[in-house]
């Protein structure tokens, strides 16, 4: 080989990577966008995701907050007349951002003036936090115990070591999350990400558009009754469907009839509908809509173009992703304690007494309501 | 029993003072307007700064890149001579201007024939990869008009087979580009960044970076240019020439504006905190 051909290559690939160096961040974007279009659902799906500012608020807490929780924590002492002092410590972080950390003994509200409507510290407490009723709070609030949000409040972030309780009417900006329970009361609306380490509560009349928990109860829970075992039918393809390996690939609307059965991934041009107790074992995409009468299961993922309706008792175990709307009536389940989803939808209505389990992204707006 | 009266911060946690910035306390929060006006004039500043560094490197850096230039041209076995010479861009203000002289014989019909060969057999290439790889299919696409375009001018005997006057054309845009580049931030970046240091740490990266890849590009366009003949020229410039450098210049500057972070002042007094 030629010194000059060797010359060649040298310079063409130093002028090469000289030229390709600006572009060298776009290899973050293709694989944040790899990362992104995962299968929905568990551990592996949005809600993993939508904990990321739960995990930087938390990691910034330790590093920058630690002593002062802990001096909190031990600076109960008495004064003079032998009532315990107030461990309230005031400042500004590195970046300006003013914060108050409260004590065991400390009250948010005995360190704010009484006519206060906005609340533009940090407030961190090493017990439970109590926000009063219609302040507004911009900046984010970290409790080790329990944060109640009263009636009318309005808060940024939260994040607390056990519970949250989210008043009536009052709203979360950006995110919430508890690391056990969180309540939502009456007319609550929660906007961004709200999520918990074991169950999220939403009464009726809730709003939300992120919800992550292993557990998501809507409205007030009542035992459905028993239903009777009943003998299904297995379900033949109908003449207008092709079959391909395990997948019957439909021109045109479906209909599988009450109390049938059958085993294959569904793709369907039209509409689908899956008839009472009627079961589908594989996955469905559909290219209009999706209704699921009473009693019907579909164990695996749906996806439709248009909107879903799921009817009483029904039951989904794998992914729901629809472009439209979501419906489900009372005593639905989405997904099993076992095995959490994804559910996305455009707007998402949940009748009282329906159960999900893992991601629910209403990406307009979602809420419970006493029938759906 | 009624609460006791807050002491101040200092008495609370004296020794965490060097934690935090609490002399901030004391400080009034600038108003908006305040504000603006200060980043508009600290960016007209840091921008005039920044173009009188690049004016004044530019009486230097044309003889480093000469250099960088006479270093490699021989070794790829391109016998050419940078030619460093004067000229004016502005009233009282020159500029040494950089060109490289090869002498090169005008395309011949059978280079031609070549050419559009090749180009015919990137076309077929872009309608095989469509399907799956759509954006490199539809930028060979673009490949291919422009070079046809190219190929049609020469045909009917237009074209320029100057290569002093194909890289003079790179060297005075990419000169522009550099002094232009501080106004180019100041309108953008210096008024969203708030660091002081990272406004001038992203400047220096988008001129560093313009300052060091010029004298490359110019070897690589002659280099290519002997070897593919003239008739690679407007191809060359239309597509690896200026629109390449504002792609690049772009790129840079989306990196240095994902720095920014807590750029906006937070109002800092606690007292001023709760309204």
């Amino acid at each position: 080989m030629s010194t000059t051909l060797l010359w060649q290559i040298g310079f063409a690939t130093l002028s090469g990577s000289l030229a390709l160096v600006p572009l060298l961040p776009t290899l973050k974007t293709w694989q944040r966008t790899k990362a992104t279009s995962t299968q929905p659902g568990g551990s592996d799906g949005y809600g993993e995701e939508w904990l990321a500012p739960v995990d930087r608020l938390r990691s910034s807490i330790q590093i920058e907050f630690a002593t002062l929780l802990q001096l909190a924590r031990e600076n109960v002492s008495t004064d003079e007349t032998g009532n315990d002092a107030h461990g309230a410590t005031r400042g500004a972080d590195e970046n300006g951002v003013p914060f108050i950390v409260l004590g065991p003994k400390d009250h948010l509200v005995e360190h704010i003036p009484a006519t206060a409507r906005r609340l533009r510290q940090m407030v961190l407490s090493v017990r439970h936090l109590d926000i009063p009723g219609e302040l507004v709070c911009e900046r984010p609030l970290y409790a080790e115990g329990r944060i109640n949000i009263a009636h009318d409040a309005a808060i940024d972030t939260a994040l607390a070591g056990r519970e949250i309780v989210v008043g009536i009417r009052a709203r979360v900006k950006r995110w919430a999350h508890a690391d056990q329970r969180l309540d939502a009361a009456e007319g609550a609306v929660l906007f961004g990400c709200v999520s918990a380490g074991r169950e999220i509560s939403l009464a009726r009349r809730a709003r939300f558009e992120r919800l992550y928990a292993p557990r998501i109860l809507f409205g007030r829970q009542q035992a459905a009754s028993p239903q009777m075992p009943v003998e299904r039918l297995p379900y033949d393809p109908p003449p207008h469907a092709a079959v391909v390996d395990d997948r019957w690939i439909v021109s045109g609307d479906l209909h599988i009839p009450a109390g049938h059965e059958l085993t294959a991934n569904l793709l369907v041009s039209g509409h689908l509908m899956i008839d009472r107790g009627s079961r589908v074992h594989g996955s469905v995409n559909v290219e209009r809509t999706v209704v699921l009468a009473e009693g019907a299961r579909v164990h695996g993922a749906i996806y439709a173009a248009s909107s879903v309706h799921i009817g009483e008792r029904c039951q989904v175990t794998g992914p729901l992703v629809t472009l439209g709307s979501l419906r489900a009536d009372a005593f639905s389940e989405l997904g099993q304690p076992e095995h959490p989803i994804t559910v996305s939808a455009r707007k998402i209505r949940v009748a009282e007494s329906c159960i999900a389990h893992g991601a629910l992204w209403a990406r307009r707006i979602g809420e419970v309501v006493a029938d759906a | 029993m009624q609460p006791a009266m807050n002491p101040p911060a200092d008495a609370r946690a004296p020794e965490h003072k060097h934690l935090f910035s609490n002399n901030r306390k004391t400080r009034r929060p600038p108003t908006k307007l305040q504000l603006f006006f200060r980043r508009t004039l600290s960016a007209l500043l840091l921008a005039a700064l920044m173009t009188a560094l690049v004016a004044q490197s530019l009486n230097w850096l044309p003889d480093m890149w000469a250099a960088v230039v006479r270093f490699w041209l021989p070794r790829l076995g391109v016998g050419a001579e940078p030619l460093l010479g004067a000229h004016t861009l502005y009233a009282n203000w020159i500029v040494r201007q950089l060109a490289i002289h090869v002498p090169i014989s005008a395309p011949t019909s059978t280079n031609m024939l070549a050419h559009a060969l090749a180009t015919a057999a990137l076309f077929l290439m872009s309608l095989a990869l469509v399907r799956k790889h759509v954006a490199i299919a539809h930028l060979l696409r673009v490949f291919c008009v422009v070079h046809v375009i190219g190929l049609t001018v020469f045909a009917f005997g237009g074209g320029n087979t100057s290569v002093a006057a194909h890289t003079l054309g790179l060297y005075d845009f990419n000169i522009a580009l550099m002094l232009l580049t501080p106004s180019i931030l100041a309108v953008g970046f210096y008024l969203y960044e708030g660091s002081l240091s990272r406004r001038i740490a992203g400047s220096l990266l988008i001129l560093a970076y313009l300052a060091i890849a010029l004298p490359f590009k110019l070897v690589m366009h002659v280099w290519l240019i002997k070897l593919l003949t003239p008739l690679a020229m407007p191809t060359l410039y239309l597509l690896f020439g200026p629109a390449f450098d504002i792609f690049l210049l772009v790129c840079i500057y989306a990196y240095v504006v994902a720095w920014q972070r807590h750029s906006l002042p937070q109002p800092a007094s606690p007292a001023a905190a709760v309204s």
